[in-house]
């Protein structure tokens, strides 16, 4: 069931490439790798927290008002990020700033916990969590990896080609429009190609 | 009627536990952030002076610049540095200069900053000398960031400008050379606002003077 979900978390419903959602962060903090893994583990873990309490809560929370019950969830467990990243990784939280904070409107967390965690049993949710974060994780990786490299001809803040001039417009907002554009229509050519040769 | 309590009661509970997991989450951490930022603030002024200096915390009694410290080596003032923060592109920039005697910059050190990733926080990028395959032998090198390493040895009591001559890593060490002659410093490429905010904070404690006296 494991490998199934996970699949389906990072092939078949990843949140960027799949569903289109959290483009937001994706293209903002998308310029090194570092900063990708930090975003992505920091979303990991809210998803995983708040798919874990919105599915414990999920029958006894009035339908009516669920989604400011969920946002307060999901603000707490991204204020819990944001303190132990401010108090035990500074280096992260000077380079991710404000857009841990803005994890909370990332609608990525939201989508998941009304359309799954809301359903689902505890333990399918947390699941999907990991599945989903995971997801969102190497989707951010994927899309940073082609811009530092283009963009600063680094990974991680090593230099790779030495000598090779870097294309400054991949470090910028519209090379990572056209990366995250590139990424998305080869994934969903893959997609399509494959469902097409099922029917 | 029944409905509202119920509503009411429901998001007033999620709303408690929240706060108690938030408060509790916070008093375990605030030590330690609060740590960091003086044990940062720290290095920063140690980093701006001559080894070897004595550092004096002084409360400064206008609130322009916030703080400042007086390095002394024996009874000899050598330096002092000053706490400044400049309008970014986005927020404020915290930063500590260090000016010796003469009015030559001994040293700049980003603080604080919120400017975009991968534009303005590059003001706070190394140089990656180092190639990648390199990394996993080594540990990874302790080199200074770039921008604010060209501040070093500039005067305040000059002019100081931007030049366009592209970015200072990719520049020849005649080119750097010439870069200090004109008292001038190298953009960040898509980032003008972030170094021009950090210009003029250096300006702005030029025209106040620069070299204080001591308290």
């Amino acid at each position: 069931m494991m490998s199934e979900e996970l699949h389906r978390g990072i092939f078949k419903e990843n949140p960027i490439f799949g569903l289109a959602l959290g483009l937001c962060p994706a293209l903002a903090i998308s310029t090194s790798v570092f900063n990708a893994l930090g975003m992505g583990c920091a979303v990991l873990f809210v998803l995983i927290g708040s798919n874990l309490i919105i599915s414990l809560v999920r029958k006894w929370v009035p339908d009516r008002v669920r989604i400011p019950c969920y946002i307060t969830i999901i603000a707490t467990f991204v204020t819990i990020v944001d303190l132990c990243i401010k108090a035990y990784i500074p280096v992260l939280d000077r380079q991710l700033g404000i857009f841990v904070q803005l994890i909370v409107v990332n609608c990525v967390i939201l989508g998941r916990a009304e359309s799954y965690a809301s359903q689902n049993t505890v333990r399918k949710s947390i699941v999907d969590g990991v599945a989903i974060g995971l997801g969102f994780t190497l989707s951010l990786v994927a899309i940073a990896a082609v811009r530092e490299l283009l963009g600063s001809d680094r990974f991680l803040g090593y230099t790779v080609i030495p000598g090779f001039h870097p294309i400054l417009f991949f470090a910028g907002a519209p090379g990572g429009f056209i990366t995250i554009g590139a990424l998305l229509a080869f994934f969903n050519y893959r997609r399509l190609k494959k469902e097409k040769s099922v029917h | 009627m029944n409905e509202t309590i119920k509503l009411t009661f429901a998001l007033t509970i999620v709303c408690l536990i929240s706060g108690v997991v938030i408060a509790f989450t916070y008093s375990s951490t605030i030590h330690e952030i609060e740590a960091q930022r003086l044990f940062e603030e720290r290095r920063a002024v140690e980093s701006v002076f001559p080894a070897g200096a004595m550092i004096f915390d002084t409360a400064s009694q206008s609130p322009f610049p916030a703080r400042f410290w007086v390095a002394r080596k024996g009874p000899v003032t050598v330096g002092q540095a000053f706490l400044l923060e400049s309008k970014g592109f986005s927020g404020a920039i915290r930063f500590i200069v260090g000016i010796d005697t003469q009015g030559v910059i001994t040293g700049v050190k980003i603080l604080a900053q919120s400017e975009t990733p991968g534009l303005g926080a590059r003001i706070e990028e190394r140089p990656a000398e180092k190639l990648l395959w390199t990394a996993f032998k080594a540990s990874a090198g302790n080199e200074r960031p770039w921008f604010t390493r060209q501040f070093e040895g500039l005067s305040i009591r000059k002019q100081l400008s931007i030049s366009s001559m592209g970015e200072w890593p990719g520049l020849s060490e005649r080119e750097k050379q010439s870069l200090v002659g004109d008292n001038s410093v190298s953009a960040i490429t898509g980032a003008t606002v972030s170094t021009r905010a950090i210009i003029d904070g250096i300006v702005k404690i030029a025209a106040r003077g620069g070299e204080r006296r001591q308290p």
